[in-house]
């Protein structure tokens, strides 16, 4: 099986004493001990399945079997010392099984096995939809910004005041307390969420949820408080919400933080229209 | 065991929030009231409402004078338990002063403590405005009890222990190497939005080098990022890098997958397992992808997370097994996906003997337990999955919750509804004195209390599956995807949806007065 090394001058620098299993190497490496090897297999394993799936190599069903197989090798390695020091001796098609215990020696990579290494049928039924799985993963995003590395979690913003800041109801604007316990120049959002209560309005469903997020650059007061503004031009869920809250006369608002490290706040309470509606 | 691996700084933060709300539980507003509900009809029984507590047939005189005795000495002791409220800033006092620090026991409570006491930056100073206890309690035993909704507070407050749960992306897991992801934060480049945006897909394929070069994702963030705006919504992104916990997060440990065919390595009873995840032992498609994208090495933070030191159990009194040990090298060896929680009624143990072992029996502690039975009353989780309908599931069970208690009904008919609840607490109580029994103890058999409740539901749930109920995993879908709303008003406009909810509710109920009388015999 593949041998981790590492150099011993990267592990010194990585731990503070390096670990009395670990047995030096005559190129000045290390080996490290039966248990870390198997994990980095493990994750090595986990990782490959997940991305045969990703390539679309694999059905959701082949990466679910995939998974299960690699838990049970490994339930099968740490419940069996004998079983451990086999694989550690030789696992030449990395499916986890010993190489003194596997009847199928050279089984395709990503594929589930059972404990003598032969590969095992897959379901095709016994997995979500491939497409699904998909749509979520394409949907989904990372946000990262550096600045915001070892960041809190934000406070809990509070919503000041909210509504229509003139006579003609040409804008909508959204008061609320900025979060200062973030690093400077990390980014913070401010999401917003109305709750119309009651169907109100013959443009929208009773008891209905819109989301508006704001980033902080887009406040036009910045001091004490930040104000956000929405109008008859803004697009999606902001014109939405600028519709509904002319129209409804019971909805909610409260407001949370995240930043750019994706550390998110607690929603903040719910505030009645009746008691913070007014010009901001 | 496992030596300890190597440290590394993670030199990520990259963002991460399920999408789905994969771990937050059952709905505050579900908790804290279900449990008010239960101590009202306490109350109820020990005023000897003569409809309510009339004796059923089938049942001996012995063993109902029993559990009424047990109710009856249990209702004031749950009145002298400590409150134990944190104090509230007095900013949060603006509009009501129930001057919170005179009630140092849950008896002396002047209002009622809203669900978001603690978390909530509110001017009510804590309390739940409008609060009632029902038309057939206000009745008979009046409206200035507010026991119970201190109880409930405790009770759905376990969603908000956040250090039970701290996730990180570990670069060891990549042999130290992260690829193209890493060398952007290195980078440092930036857009005028001040953050990096990236595909779920497209970070994978850098980390995972799948198509030898990930540029052209990269350019795809770029894009991203540089668009008008890149975070239309928070929700839509997934769990990130670096330290990140949160409410969304708790609830990892709040499952207990009691369907046949579980692993169960670590404990007799099984938690949350995304390979195992599922009423019919299919990961639901977010359960999928949350597995595929921690699989980049997303792990627990042993040394920040309370969980592992909290819910692995030693020592055990109830006669179930200790929990087979994890150190911090085993917590952290697999990624989310493939990591076991530990199961919903560990957690309730764990609350259960800090109860009993504090001397002065603080009510917060019954929050564990409580919570967990209300937990156990929900299919997901107790088919340990955070999707097949789980969130517009508990939407509309909160939407519902009114209708199911009777809460606009005549005292007359809500009285129905409060004397089923005390049957149903009966069945749980005879539960509790079999095990007793059979056990030659007088403990309180929290674990098998939690259990057994989480079996019940999951049978109910099998005999009443329909094409949309409860079961459902296109609405966790569409929750995610498409419309929260329409994907909860699923379960709202389901037929007879308050009529197949209600079983669940009241089970819980139930199981939550006996546990409360039983537990009652142990303070002095």
């Amino acid at each position: 099986m593949k041998r981790l090394t590492v150099v011993l001058a990267l592990a010194a620098a990585a731990c503070s004493t390096v670990p009395a299993e670990v047995r030096p190497l005559p190129d000045g490496g290390v080996e490290l001990p039966v248990e870390d090897r198997l994990a980095e297999a493990l994750a090595e394993a986990y990782r490959e399945a997940a991305a045969a799936f990703l390539r679309g190599d694999r059905t959701p069903a082949d990466y679910l079997a995939t998974s299960r197989s690699i838990s049970a090798q490994r339930r099968l390695l740490q419940s069996d010392g004998a079983r451990l020091s086999a694989w550690s001796a030789g696992d030449e098609d990395h499916d986890l099984v010993p190489d003194d215990r596997d009847r199928c020696p050279g089984t395709e990579r990503n594929r589930p096995v059972d404990e003598t290494g032969c590969p095992i049928a897959v379901d095709p039924r016994s997995g979500p939809r491939d497409e699904d799985v998909r749509a979520v993963l394409a949907r989904l995003g990372f946000m990262e910004s550096k600045l915001c590395q070892g960041a809190p979690v934000p406070q809990v913003p509070a919503p000041l005041k909210y509504g229509y800041d003139n006579v003609t109801r040409e804008t909508l604007a959204f008061a609320v307390t900025p979060v200062n316990n973030q690093p400077q120049g990390c980014v913070v959002f401010y999401e917003f969420r109305a709750v119309f209560i009651g169907g109100g309005s013959s443009f929208d469903t009773p008891n209905s949820t819109h989301r508006v997020v704001f980033h902080e650059k887009e406040a036009t007061e910045k001091s004490q408080r930040l104000v956000f503004r929405v109008d008859a031009n803004s697009a999606d869920e902001r014109l939405s919400v600028f519709t509904l809250m002319k129209y409804h006369s019971t909805y909610y608002l409260q407001v949370r933080a995240m930043n750019g490290a994706g550390l998110t706040s607690g929603w903040s309470a719910l505030v009645p229209s009746a008691l913070s509606f007014g010009e901001p | 065991m496992r030596t300890k691996p190597r440290s590394l700084a993670v030199s990520l933060s990259i963002l991460v929030a399920f999408g789905a709300g994969p771990a937050r539980a059952h709905n505050a507003r579900v908790h804290q009231p279900m449990t008010d509900f239960a101590y009202q009809v306490m109350r109820l029984a020990a005023l000897k409402v003569p409809r309510v507590v009339a004796r059923p047939g089938g049942i001996s005189a012995q063993e109902w004078d029993d559990y009424l005795a047990a109710i009856d000495a249990a209702v004031p002791k749950l009145k002298v338990l400590p409150a134990s409220l944190p104090t509230l800033p007095a900013s949060r006092c603006v509009t009501d002063t129930p001057a919170w620090s005179k009630a140092a026991t849950l008896g002396l409570l002047t209002r009622a403590v809203s669900a978001g006491y603690a978390t909530s930056t509110d001017f009510d100073c804590g309390s739940e405005a409008g609060w009632s206890p029902g038309p057939v309690f206000e009745q008979h035993a009046g409206g200035t009890d507010y026991t119970g909704t201190g109880l409930g507070f405790w009770a759905q407050s376990i969603d908000d222990e956040v250090d039970d749960f701290h996730g990180w992306w570990k670069p060891t897991n990549f042999g130290g190497s992260a690829g193209k992801a890493k060398e952007l934060a290195s980078e440092g480049w930036d857009t005028g939005l001040g953050i990096l945006l990236l595909p779920a897909v497209c970070f994978i394929d850098c980390v995972f080098g799948l198509f030898g070069s990930c540029d052209a994702c990269v350019e795809t963030a770029k894009q991203l990022s540089e668009g008008t705006n890149p975070v239309k919504n928070l929700e839509e992104l997934m769990p990130g890098f670096g330290d990140w916990t949160g409410p969304t997060y708790t609830g990892l440990w709040h499952f207990i997958n009691v369907r046949g065919g579980v692993s169960n390595e670590y404990d007799d009873r099984q938690g949350m397992l995304y390979e195992e995840a599922g009423p019919f032992g299919v990961p639901g498609a977010v359960d999928m992808a949350i597995m595929v994208v921690t699989d980049i090495g997303i792990t627990i933070n042993y040394q920040k997370s309370l969980g592992p030191k909290r819910y692995q159990i030693s020592g055990a009194t109830d006669s179930h097994p200790n929990t087979k040990h994890r150190d911090e090298g085993d917590w952290e060896m697999l990624s989310l996906g493939h990591t076991t929680f530990e199961p919903l009624d560990n957690l309730a143990y764990f609350g259960w003997r800090k109860f009993v072992a504090d001397p002065a029996h603080s009510s917060r502690w019954l929050g564990w337990p409580l919570h967990a039975l209300g937990d156990a009353t929900v299919p997901m989780h107790v088919t340990g999955t955070t999707l097949w309908g789980h969130r517009p599931f508990e939407d509309a069970q909160e939407r519902l919750y009114p209708s199911m208690v009777g809460a606009k009904l005549t005292p007359t008919t809500q009285e129905g509804l409060a004397r089923s609840v005390l049957l149903e607490g009966f069945a749980w109580f005879r539960f509790v004195r079999s095990w007793q029994a059979e056990h030659g103890s007088a403990e309180v058999p929290v674990r098998d209390l939690v259990t057994a409740l989480a079996k019940k539901t999951l049978a109910y749930s099998q005999d009443s599956q329909q094409l949309f109920w409860p079961y459902n995993d296109a609405a966790s879908t569409e929750y995610l995807l498409t419309a929260k709303e329409t994907a909860t008003d699923q379960y709202i406009d389901h037929a007879n949806a308050v009529e197949l909810g209600r079983p669940l509710l009241f089970s819980g109920q139930g199981a939550t007065i006996a546990f409360l009388a039983a537990a009652m015999e142990v303070v002095p």
